[in-house]
């Protein structure tokens, strides 16, 4: 579990993050969805302690980050997959992590099967590709087997199959209980893994609903229909109150119902359907619309604050 | 910082990162090259030229130190590998990994210091030796050479370990408070070799007063075995140093725990 109250980041004049609460519950994947430069980072940085909030706290199980005695086992993050030294291994690298937490050497070989770098780990990492990073990455991250997962952009650079590895594994460990806090700017790649969202624009939060209830709530799906006997079927619409318009191809487009109450709709009027289907609105579009404001500031924003040292 | 346990980790974990990286090998590799390379040198040089010097630099003449002055070269290549125990993980990230393992910050310097510290110890002293040795076996061709059992020899032998070892926990204190590879190594050298090189433009009356409280020549002392005017005492040289070093480490930490990473 992640509480943060009131979290407030700031960097000379540019509030980073803006009295942010929420809290991030086990068993279900948090996705933690904004745009470049929304805070994102700058919010994980200070779950971990890493950076000091300007004012507000973040508890993770309980505790501030910093006070657990051995911090692997709670929180386990990916921040940055090329956070690597590149001339050491990735063995060497899974060792030393280990050795600060008292993590026993069995746990390295585990967590390098678990993420497929088995056959590589003895290699320089200079030399991984960027989805490699990113696997052992996640394998630094799972070596204290910790309640808590948090997870900067975890899909970037991956390829299609990386990336369901990673949905998958992450459904999995939320399953089993543990709390899981992943980020994204990209709402499609969230709406396939998320069970929440927490979204933020220019540091101040914007949403925090069920993944369902967001879609629903900005995308308002439409049903398209098709028809020869349009006039009669929008009349028998509108005598139930069901709002429909005409669209340019001769179709017309439903709003506020479902394919099934639709066809009913139609059969009892005995109208013939050429076409009944549900017009998903886009998800990035609906993701768009939600962060309007902070993407119209990211236009005139300092580029790069999000990494700012 | 009171947790035995955490810090054996920490340890650990830095000592697994020092020897898991090659620049390790090659920095102390050039550290042992330098120290003796240039004792061999340096003797040589002087031991050739004896004749031609003056009464004044005869008398002060040193084959002790001489032979050890190689390491002032040496303890750049083991300053820079100090420097980069920190700055690399600033310029690849893995600092972040590493204060989320290790929130105590300050244990992670003491774990480095202790680290880097050690090694430069050990290899600083074994350098020392073989210089010495080195050295001595030239300038014996000349009849110039000293022996161990001198007094203030292996002091200074000794000494140049501990100088090199005191110099390194400078230079990490440094790469602390500086976070980058090259600004900490120009800083590095500006302290040994530039900052030293620019106060003997200085008045003889002031620079006298500066020069051997700086941390190159004060430290320096220690391996020293004939006393000049211009140089403290080797211990009250050493102490001064070490203050220098606690200096350097102490601004390090206190800005390593109030920084954002």
């Amino acid at each position: 579990m992640i509480e943060a109250r009131a979290l407030t980041k700031r960097y000379g004049d540019t509030l980073a993050v803006d009295k942010l609460s929420f809290t991030v519950q086990p068993g279900v994947v948090t996705g933690f969805l904004g745009p470049n430069g929304a805070g994102k980072s700058t919010t994980m940085r200070m779950v971990l302690g890493l950076d000091a909030p300007t004012s507000g706290d973040v508890t993770v199980n309980g505790k501030p980050y910093a006070a657990h005695r051995h911090p692997l086992h709670e929180v386990g993050a990916l921040l940055e997959a090329r956070a690597l030294h590149g001339g050491r291994s990735a063995y060497n690298h899974l060792v030393w992590v280990a050795q600060t937490n008292a993590i026993k050497r069995a746990r390295v070989d585990e967590v390098l099967d678990l993420v497929g770098l088995s056959e590589v780990a003895k290699k320089r990492s200079g030399g991984f590709s960027l989805g490699m990073g990113q696997r052992l990455g996640i394998a630094t991250a799972l070596l204290g087997d910790p309640k808590v997962l948090l997870l900067d952009e975890p899909v970037n650079g991956l390829d299609p199959e990386g990336i369901l590895w990673v949905r998958n594994l992450l459904k999995h460990f939320a399953s089993v209980g543990k709390t899981i806090f992943v980020s994204s700017h990209l709402m499609s790649e969230m709406s396939l893994m998320a069970d929440r969202l927490i979204v933020i624009g220019r540091g101040k939060l914007i949403a925090d609903a069920s993944t369902e209830e967001l879609i629903r709530r900005a995308g308002a799906s439409r049903v398209r229909v098709r028809t020869p006997d349009a006039d009669l079927l929008l009349a028998a619409l509108s005598a139930r109150g069901i709002e429909a318009e005409r669209t340019d191809d001769g179709g017309l487009s439903v709003g506020g119902t479902t394919t099934e109450q639709v066809g009913e709709i139609a059969a009892a009027s005995r109208v013939v359907l050429h076409e009944l289907s549900l017009q998903q609105a886009s998800l990035e579009a609906a993701f768009m619309e939600l962060t309007e404001e902070a993407v119209e500031y990211r236009a005139d924003a300092r580029p790069g604050w999000e990494h700012h040292r | 910082m009171t947790d035995p346990q955490r810090f054996r980790d920490a340890l650990l974990a830095e000592w697994t990162k020092i020897r898991s990286v090659r620049s390790t090998y090659w920095t102390i590799v050039v550290a042992i090259a330098l120290g003796i390379g240039l004792a061999a040198a340096i003797t040589a040089g002087y031991g050739s030229s004896y004749n031609e010097l003056d009464i004044h630099d005869r008398l002060i003449f040193d084959p002790t130190a001489l032979s050890l002055a190689g390491l002032f070269f040496a303890q750049l290549a083991l300053g820079v590998f100090a420097i980069v125990t920190m700055t690399a993980e600033y310029s690849s990230g893995t600092i972040r990994t590493t204060f989320a393992a290790v929130p105590q910050r300050g244990l992670v310097l003491a774990a480095k210091a202790v680290a880097t510290g050690g090694i430069a110890l050990v290899v600083g002293i074994g350098t020392a030796f073989g210089a010495f040795g080195v050295g001595q076996l030239i300038l014996n061709h000349y009849g110039l050479s000293s022996s161990i059992g001198s007094p203030g020899v292996l002091r200074a032998i000794f000494g140049g370990g501990l100088y090199i070892a005191g110099l390194v926990l400078l230079a990490l204190g440094l790469a602390t408070i500086v976070r980058h590879t090259a600004g900490a190594i120009t800083g590095l050298v500006a302290i040994v070799f530039i900052i030293p090189f620019v106060t003997q433009l200085l008045p003889s009356s002031l620079q006298h007063n500066v020069t051997r409280y700086l941390p190159a020549n004060a430290g320096g002392a220690i391996t020293a075995t004939v006393k000049t005017q211009e140089m403290l005492g080797p211990w009250t040289g050493y102490l001064v140093f070490l203050g220098w070093t606690a200096l350097f480490l102490g601004i390090g930490w206190f800005l390593l725990r109030t920084r954002d990473v």
